[in-house]
């Protein structure tokens, strides 16, 4: 019924708006110029904390670092992360700084289309010019692989992706990450993970209609791809169920929770994928922001329900 | 102590257990294996505080949490998942079935390791803290770091404990993670000497094995 209504609100928009306006309207930002040179330690760390070494690269199938990964089941259709190795044909080789820069920020891949959100770049736009160049440095250590593992299975009419223009403007989040003045070091540092790089409102804030990312984050969702859930992290929930910084750190590094229990679903593959490789400084600093967050805004949003 | 008040007590004990495991009303072999993963779970629950380093380190108990997830692993878990009693209550994947022979192994390295911390058991729980050990967590990871000759990790700064090659996936993490072993070991380790290693290390791996099953063949989270 809601993949019926996912389609009926798209196709009227679609037939309402006119296909092709649609097709022509131009999206992003006016291209960036980055000249920095990267650090590929600090790429690779960052490639890590946010996610794209897990999702690009398909370990159960033990496909090679970041040739593809593991098809992402949903509601609209089946997301194959692509190869983001630097072969010239199936990866990226071709990319500069700045398609980096516009496809992570924005969305957007170097021909102009706009990527789907199953990618979540929305969480990506606060990376700063310099996080792009260390990721681009990093990338450029991957060895290429000729392959392409995967291709995208969407349902019409989610296939059509200019229909993702509607989408962005009407639903597109960015993430809110940058530092806050007169908040700690660790807590900014907490911020700019939990908000930005790990994406932890991917699966733990709840999504409307078309998939687009509830204002009021961090709730939980118990509808995930794959038949996974995600509890609610805001920090009120956390406290009640008997969390601390060290038993967030904790959990974050080896997947054991306070009430003994281990994760499964998606979390396990982020722990074991993600957040175990990170610098214990960074576990204890998404937990202090985790238990610290400001308080959720309670403004009725109108859009919340379709987007 | 009178019969009424034995009654009361038992019911509540009976009661306490049911509540426990009842929240989807499980009957039967469901039910028991649910029984067998709480027990696990409170095992585990009660080492973790110590495991994290915030409660003293007590052998005897290491030993009785070893003894309670060894207990319900391996044959004593896997003969609990009959062909046919997925789906309702249950929330073990169709995969248990599907993959029969990985589910067994995972339930098996389970009882190795739960049998191994047995064994760590008397093993300080902060290697760190051990000048003795030699096992030292960052001297390891110092080491581990070293063979990938060009990008040699720095001492600190983010990602310090990994190599590029072994951060975007491209070499596995193992020769980082093992790091609780000696180095002679590292390289192969096809069966880790348990009595040599800090119980928190079994303890953790214990957890991977957790899960990589958990992930695999538990729905929901």
């Amino acid at each position: 019924m809601r993949g019926l209504l996912r389609s009926v609100i798209l196709l009227a928009a679609l037939t309402g708006g006119g296909y092709a306006g649609l097709r022509a309207w131009p999206i992003g930002e006016d291209a960036s110029r980055i000249t920095l040179d990267g650090d590929a330690r600090r790429g690779a760390y960052l490639a890590r904390a946010a996610g794209c070494v897990a999702c690009h690269t398909d370990t159960a199938a033990q496909g090679p670092a970041m040739s593809g990964g593991a098809p992402l089941d949903t509601p609209f259709g089946s997301f194959v992360p692509p190869n983001i190795t630097p072969d010239f044909t199936h990866g990226i080789g071709g990319w500069s700084k700045d398609d980096l820069a516009r496809a992570l920020r924005e969305g957007i891949s170097p021909d102009g289309q706009p990527y789907y959100p199953a990618f979540p770049f929305e969480f990506y736009a606060g990376f700063s010019d310099q996080d792009i160049a260390d990721l681009w440095a990093a990338l450029a250590t991957v060895p290429p692989v000729a392959e392409t593992r995967g291709k995208n299975d969407m349902r019409f009419p989610f296939s059509m992706r200019s229909g993702l223009k509607l989408w962005r403007a009407t639903a597109l989040l960015e993430a809110e990450s940058a530092p806050v003045l007169g908040r700690s070091d660790d807590w900014n540092r907490g911020r700019e993970l939990v908000e930005g790089a790990a994406h932890c409102g991917a699966c733990h804030t709840g999504r409307g209609l078309l998939g687009g990312l509830d204002a009021d984050s961090f709730g939980g969702n118990d509808d995930l791809p794959g038949g996974s859930a995600a509890p609610s992290i805001r920090a009120a929930d956390l406290k009640e169920d008997g969390w601390t910084a060290s038993a967030l750190a904790y959990a974050l590094e080896t997947g054991i929770t306070p009430s003994g229990d281990v994760f499964g679903g998606s979390m396990a593959e982020v722990v074991e994928q993600g957040t175990s490789f990170l610098d214990e400084a960074d576990r204890r600093a998404i937990a202090t922001y985790l238990l610290d967050a400001a308080p959720v805004p309670s403004d009725p949003d109108a859009l919340a329900q379709l987007r | 102590m009178n019969p009424y008040r034995m009654t009361a007590i038992a019911l509540t004990a009976t009661m306490a257990a049911a509540v426990a495991v009842a929240h989807n009303g499980a009957t039967g072999v469901v039910r028991e294996r649910m029984e067998g993963m709480v027990a696990m779970r409170d095992a585990m629950r009660d080492l973790t505080p110590m495991m994290r380093g915030e409660a003293p380190h007590d052998p005897a108990a290491i030993a009785t949490a070893g003894q309670a997830i060894a207990k319900h692993a391996g044959e004593a878990m896997t003969t609990l998942f009959p062909e046919g009693t997925g789906g309702g209550a249950s929330f073990a994947k169709e995969a248990v079935w599907a993959a029969p022979q990985d589910f067994a192994a995972l339930a098996e390295e389970l009882q190795r390791h739960a049998e191994g911390l047995m064994r760590a058991a008397p093993n300080a729980t902060a290697p760190q803290t051990d000048a003795h050990s030699g096992m030292e967590m960052g001297v390891m990871k110092g080491h581990a770091g070293m063979e990938m000759g060009e990008a040699k990790p720095p001492s600190s700064g983010p990602g310090a404990s990994y190599s590029v090659a072994q951060l975007l996936g491209l070499e596995p993490r193992k020769a980082a993670s093992v790091q609780a072993m000696p180095a002679t070991q590292a390289k192969v380790s096809a069966a880790p000497d348990y009595a040599t290693m800090a119980a928190s290390e079994v303890f953790r791996m214990i957890g991977e094995t957790c899960a990589a099953c958990h992930g695999r063949f538990r729905s929901g989270s």
